[in-house]
């Protein structure tokens, strides 16, 4: 159980540094996961504690450090051209996942309509507040979109991408409104999150180095600073 | 909100302390973890810093120049059998801006001690 649970931790920390450095330049993209996997890998090798308590202690690491990569990762996109596989790749992925949600909550919104399950209850305020949530969830991913789109521009024409990040960080909230009302619709990626992450680090093993999972790094016990 | 260039915030602070500790000590070179592993035995912390503050931190002294950065030895790396590491050392600069940054705390420290019992 244990080992499993460190793969499923150090894989989790791998996929959101593939995450958040998609679309970055090449160098900066390769420096920074070379980077966190070296971390990674000496993390687990050198840990002296349990491994259920080294997989959280790295969970927590990248939790913890999340609104640090997030603002890195807007200054290296402000710094830099984006590359064109930001186009291909993240924000045709980012369509996706949004579209993906705006289905959900199309779909949750028809179910309630057709149940007349929120409409409102004793009290009058759950159900006002569900329905804007909706609403919320349903305008956040393409306040979202539209706000890459205008950071893009922004940077192409040089402008300020302040009105560009404001729409993001709206849509987002929208988003996170949607997540709160409707929980359910985020188990599925969640799920999906979980098993990417275990495979990417039991079968994708170590770029540049070891094959071994932390897994079997833990087994094989600690490793040379 | 922008920080103000050449303005150090506590976890670069830190780093290069931690930095200059490790070269009394005979290490010029450190990569991310032993970092962090400094940084926590030094600050008798419970955690080792997170990924993104340490990894930003370390980024954005290099391109103050106040550190520098190479890859280690690909050969050394596949010796071991690891993951190549990114190895870092602070420069003159660096150690200057820590010791203005020092030196900006310093006057005020006073003001925190207790004053003295008068009779």
């Amino acid at each position: 159980m244990s080992p499993f649970l460190l793969s499923l931790s150090a894989g989790s920390v791998r996929l959101w540094v593939h995450l958040y450095t998609t679309g970055l330049p090449a160098s900066i993209r390769q420096g920074r996961r070379s980077e966190i996997d070296s971390d990674l890998w000496d993390q687990v090798g050198c840990a002296d504690a349990t491994t259920l308590a080294t997989a959280g202690h790295v969970f927590l690491r990248m939790l913890l450090g999340i609104p640090s990569d997030i603002t890195w990762q807007l200054a290296a996109l402000g710094g830099t051209t984006m590359e064109r596989s930001f186009t291909s790749k993240a924000v045709f992925g980012g369509i996706v996942i949004l579209a993906g949600l705006s289905v959900l909550a199309g779909v949750g919104l028809l179910i309630g309509l057709a149940e007349g399950s929120w409409s409102l209850d004793d009290d009058g305020g759950y159900g006002v507040v569900f329905f804007l949530a909706v609403i919320a969830g349903l305008i956040g991913p393409f306040a979202a979109l539209a706000g890459a789109y205008e950071m893009r521009r922004a940077q192409a024409e040089g402008r300020s991408p302040s009105t560009g990040r404001t729409l993001v960080v709206v849509g987002t909230l929208g988003i996170a409104a949607i997540a709160g009302a409707m929980w359910w619709t985020i188990v599925g990626p969640l799920v999906a999150a979980a098993i990417i992450a275990y495979w990417m680090l039991q079968f994708g093993g170590w770029p540049g180095g070891s094959h071994r999972s932390p897994s079997q790094v833990w087994q094989t016990g600690a490793v040379r600073r | 909100m922008r920080r103000k260039s050449g303005v150090l915030i506590p976890i670069e602070v830190s780093i290069l302390q931690t930095a200059i500790e490790l070269r009394t000590r005979g290490t010029s070179y450190f990569h991310g973890f032993m970092l962090a592993r400094e940084i926590k035995e030094r600050e008798q912390a419970r955690l080792l810093t997170a990924h993104g503050t340490l990894y930003r931190a370390l980024d954005r002294l290099e391109r103050a120049g106040y550190l520098e950065r190479e890859w280690e030895d690909p050969m050394i790396a596949a010796a071991e059998g690891r993951p190549r590491r990114r190895l870092y050392r602070i420069t003159a600069t660096g150690e200057q801006a820590l010791a203005s940054a020092q030196a900006v705390v310093a006057p005020s420290a006073p003001s925190f001690q207790r004053r003295p019992a008068t009779s």
